[in-house]
C-alpha cells in the first residue's frame, strides 16, 4: 500500500500558523497560494478599488498584486505581516497605476481627445459614475463626491485616508503599511479631513451658486 | 447665514459618508482567472538560440527573393531576344514548308 503525500487542502491551513503556511508558499505550494490569494483577495480587491474606483482597474491590479506576492514570496522578511506586505504592495500597485493614467492623461492624443470634447480629464470621468458596492444606498451620491474629493489629496494623505475609511484599517495598521509613526499618520489623517472640509466646502458654495 | 450652516451640515455629513461602508468582494473565480495569467507569464519565452535562428533565417528569405527577383529578369530578358529570332526563324520555315512564295511578290506584278 503506498502512502500517498496529499496536499492539505483549503480548509486544513485554517489553523496553520503564518509561518508555517509562509515556508509552505515559499517552498511553491499551490495550496498554500490558494489559500493565500482566498483569504486576502477581497482585501486586496478593496483596497484597489478603493484608490482606483473603477471595477475593472481593480480587478487587474488586484491580479498583479498576487502574481508580485507568487514572484516575491522568497524575498519576503517576516518583518512584517503577511497582511501588511500585501497591503503595501496593493498600495504601490495602486498608485503606480494612478500616475499611469495621468501620464496618460497628459500624452497628446489623449489630451486632444480629451479637450476636444470638453473633458478635463478621463480619470475624473470615470470616477463620477463609480459607485462602491459597500455602500448605503442613501450615501452613495455623498461618497461619490468625496471620493472625487479624495482624489486631490496629496499620494500620502490619500492612501492614509483610504486605508483607514475605505478598508477599516486601524492607525497601528495603516502606520504599519505606510512604513510611519502612529503619530505620522494622525497628523497625516487629521491634515487629510481639513483638506477634504475645505474642497467640500468649496464644492457646495458652488453647486450652491449653480 | 443659513446658507453657510446649510453648507457646512452638508460638508460633516459627506466627510462621514464612507463610515459605515462595507468591504467589496471579488467572485468566486478569481483564483481561477489568477492562475490562468501567471501560467500564461511563466509560458517559457523564446531562447536566445531561436531568436538568432529567426533573424538568420529572415535575412536568408530575403536573399534568396532578391536572387529570384534578379534570377527573373535576367531569364526574361533572355527569352524574349530568342522569341524574337525565333518568331523570324518560324515563318521562314513556314514558307519553306509549304512551299509558299513571298506575298510581296503579288504586290509587285500588280504593279
Amino acid at each position: 500500500m503506498s502512502v500517498s503525500t496529499q496536499i492539505p487542502s483549503f480548509q486544513n491551513f485554517k489553523k496553520i500558523k503564518e509561518s508555517e503556511l509562509l515556508i509552505r508558499l515559499q517552498q511553491g505550494d499551490e495550496a498554500a497560494f490558494k489559500h493565500l490569494v482566498n483569504t486576502h483577495k477581497d482585501q486586496v480587491y478593496n483596497t484597489c478599488l478603493g484608490f482606483l474606483r473603477n471595477h475593472h482597474d481593480a480587478e487587474d491590479i488586484a491580479q498583479e498584486v498576487f502574481m508580485k506576492v507568487y514572484d516575491s514570496i522568497g524575498d519576503f522578511r517576516e518583518d512584517a505581516a503577511l497582511s501588511t506586505w500585501i497591503y503595501r504592495i496593493a498600495v504601490t500597485k495602486s498608485l503606480e497605476q494612478i500616475r499611469y493614467r495621468k501620464r496618460q492623461k497628459r500624452s497628446g492624443f489623449f489630451k486632444a481627445i480629451s479637450s476636444f470634447f470638453g473633458n478635463e480629464g478621463a480619470e475624473e470621468v470615470d470616477g463620477s459614475n463609480f459607485m462602491h458596492p459597500g455602500l448605503e444606498l442613501e450615501n452613495k451620491e455623498r461618497a461619490g463626491i468625496l471620493f472625487g474629493e479624495i482624489e486631490k489629496l496629496t499620494e500620502k494623505q490619500r492612501t492614509a485616508f483610504t486605508l483607514q475609511k475605505v478598508e477599516g484599517l486601524s492607525y497601528q495598521e495603516v502606520a504599519d503599511v505606510m512604513k510611519m509613526s502612529v503619530p505620522a499618520v494622525e497628523s497625516l489623517l487629521y491634515r487629510a479631513r481639513e483638506n477634504l472640509k475645505k474642497q467640500l466646502h468649496d464644492y457646495y458654495q458652488q453647486n450652491e451658486m449653480d | 447665514m443659513g446658507s453657510k450652516k446649510h453648507i457646512e451640515h452638508e460638508v460633516e455629513k459627506t466627510l462621514h459618508a464612507l463610515d459605515r461602508i462595507e468591504r467589496a468582494q471579488t467572485d468566486d473565480f478569481f483564483y481561477s482567472r489568477l492562475q490562468a495569467k501567471i501560467e500564461q507569464q511563466n509560458e517559457p519565452a523564446l531562447p536566445q538560440q531561436s531568436r538568432e535562428f529567426g533573424f538568420a533565417f529572415s535575412v536568408a528569405a530575403v536573399v534568396l527573393i532578391l536572387i529570384l527577383n534578379v534570377a527573373s529578369i535576367y531569364i526574361h530578358g533572355n527569352y524574349t531576344a530568342t522569341e524574337e529570332s525565333s518568331v523570324v526563324n518560324y515563318e521562314e520555315q513556314l514558307m519553306a514548308d509549304y512551299q509558299l512564295f513571298d506575298l510581296s511578290y503579288y504586290t509587285q506584278t500588280e504593279e
